[in-house]
């Protein structure tokens, strides 16, 4: 091994080390920040005991949730009861390795830092694939916990992993046919120096607001997040497939969850809202005009807001029944999926601008709307 | 290294290959299967032909063998224990494989190597222009199979639940 590729290597190293104390903070105080948005949502004052404004919390339960007794069902199957929250939080966090923080490698101290851990030419399939491995830590979980409850909250998330994986996947597709290329590097920078579409393109949420639409859905759907929450509905199961877990396996479902969230926000922002990119000004004339064009600090905004969304669609919409879960994700997702695939793919082959793509979507978004009202049934009860 | 590393995957594929075999419980071989079937997709990786690896884990690892794991969990055979030695079914199961094996052998140990020393091989450009240039006519014959498969596997289902719909036991 030569000395270049040593370097590479413990600077891979380094960065996957960063990236995941930072998922695992950013886990422990978006618990805090939950329960205090969702609080105030309620009308209620949420966790300000411990330190200032209640600070202290995530290290307090964290403290709690290590001393915790770790309980364990007489008939479980020890092994996978062990392996499968570690299956979920490792599968978690290697999700992260290919999202660009920042556009262009910086030069600090004579070191070319990339912003990302590593830049494969299939970082979509890569995150893709990943993430759908997620759903072995749920099933397993609940299998070996031998407990009723546990294994229906683990079918039922497989279930649903596996309806909106397609969604998810139709709705990412579109905009990655218009910059056409799998790489996240490709895409941001495609959108920042709006090289796409001939030279016309923007944030892609602007060409793409059904894909948008479309994956963000599924995307609350994958992570298991309310209103899509069944696979752990306190009513109806228990807690679903973590009920027989406590203390830190129980912890690293949770974390899981919460990295899940930041994968899909940070994938939601690289493709849709154009990742580290901020104000439209001229990046060349010095330090604060390059920190105001783009950056870490404005990927970061991004996620959180979308973190933010993810608590607001707690606090604000009712669990989905079953069927109706169903329902949204093969009849109404993935169709409209398809259908938005195959007008951007004519509008790649024709070449047109960003604004004909913007109106051709929203007309069939409006058709397809009138359409399904129209074709409504009565409902019956 | 690189050589060090497909030696210990290629080890790990056929240890999981053997423990599907011998394992006592069916979660239990789906789970070596999934190993087996990652260990495939990192051999692939290392051969730098990053497009499949990452299809391999997606379609296989990420789907397939997801529902594979879900009938299984919910189908559960508890604790299914292995047969005699001498089972006829597995006598012949045995058999079977060790013709594929040795036709395997047969064709590995005569087929020229690949040359996999071109970067630009098995990249995500190159196998989509072959995909849709050269054998775009089998891709899409492959596809209308497979729909035609989708398409059968959905009327039986329906003519089933009909059947049971009509005579079966009530269903409330």
């Amino acid at each position: 091994m030569t000395l270049e590729a040593l370097g590479f290597f413990v600077a891979v190293v380094i960065k996957a080390v960063l990236f995941s104390v930072a998922l695992l903070t950013g886990f422990a105080y978006m618990t805090y920040g939950e329960r205090r948005i969702v609080a105030r949502m309620q009308w209620r004052v949420g966790p300000n005991k411990v330190g200032p404004w209640g600070l202290l919390q995530p290290a307090a339960d964290g403290i709690k949730l290590l001393f915790k007794e770790q309980l364990q069902p007489k008939e479980a199957k020890t092994f996978l009861f062990v392996l499968a929250p570690m299956i979920s939080l490792v599968v978690a966090l290697s999700a992260y390795a290919v999202i660009p923080i920042d556009k262009d490698p910086v030069n600090i101290f004579g070191f070319n830092i990339e912003p990302w851990v590593a830049n494969p030419s299939i970082a979509m399939l890569y995150l893709l694939g990943i993430s759908s491995l997620g759903v072995y830590g749920i099933i397993l979980g609940g299998w070996a916990s031998n407990n009723k409850y546990a294994l229906l909250g683990a079918i039922r998330s497989s279930a649903q992993l596996i309806s909106y994986e397609l969604a998810l996947g139709t709705a990412l597709v579109s905009p990655l046919l218009m910059v056409g290329s799998l790489s996240l590097r490709d895409v941001v920078a495609q959108q920042l120096d709006h090289s796409y579409l001939n030279g016309d393109g923007g944030w892609l949420i602007l060409a793409q607001p059904v894909a948008f639409f479309l994956y963000w859905t599924a995307a609350v759907a994958e992570v298991n997040r309310a209103p899509f929450d069944l696979p752990e509905a306190e009513q109806e199961l228990g807690a679903g497939y973590h009920t027989e877990y406590s203390g830190m396996k129980f912890a690293m479902f949770f974390m899981a969850e919460y990295v899940n969230m930041f994968t899909v926000s940070s994938v939601a922002t690289t493709v849709f809202l154009g990742g580290p990119g901020g104000l439209p000004v001229d990046e060349t004339q010095g330090l604060v005009y390059r920190l105001l064009a783009h950056g870490p600090h404005w990927f970061l905004l991004k996620v959180y807001f979308f973190m933010f969304v993810f608590i607001w669609l707690r606090a604000t919409f009712p669990r989905f029944r079953f069927d109706q879960l169903m329902r949204i994700g093969w009849q109404f997702l993935l169709p409209l999926g398809l259908i938005n695939l195959g007008v951007t793919a004519v509008g790649v082959a024709m070449q047109w601008k960003s604004y004909q793509f913007t109106i051709a979507v929203m007309s069939m978004l409006v058709t397809l709307v009138s359409l399904s009202l129209l074709n409504r049934k009565p409902q019956h009860h | 290294m690189i050589f060090a590393a497909k030696c210990v995957m290629a080890l790990l594929a056929v240890v999981s290959a053997f423990g599907v075999a011998l394992s006592r419980q069916a979660v239990h071989s789906a789970l070596f299967l999934t190993c087996n079937l990652l260990c495939v997709a990192v051999l692939y990786l290392l051969m730098s032909l990053h497009f499949l690896g990452a299809a391999q884990l997606l379609v296989y690892a990420g789907a397939i063998m997801v529902v594979f794991l879900f009938a299984v969990t919910v189908l559960a055979p508890e604790d299914e224990l292995l047969g005699k030695w001498n089972d006829p079914q597995r006598l012949a199961g045995v058999a079977v494989g060790a013709v594929l094996g040795a036709f395997l052998l047969l064709a590995n140990s005569t087929a020229p190597l690949l040359d996999l020393s071109s970067p630009d091989f098995g990249s995500l450009k190159q196998f989509a222009s072959e995909l849709f240039g050269k054998y775009v006519f089998p891709f899409e014959g492959t596809a209308f199979v497979l729909l035609v498969a989708l398409v059968g596997v959905v009327l039986l289902g329906h003519r089933r639940l009909r059947d049971l719909d009509r005579g079966g036991p009530s269903r409330d």
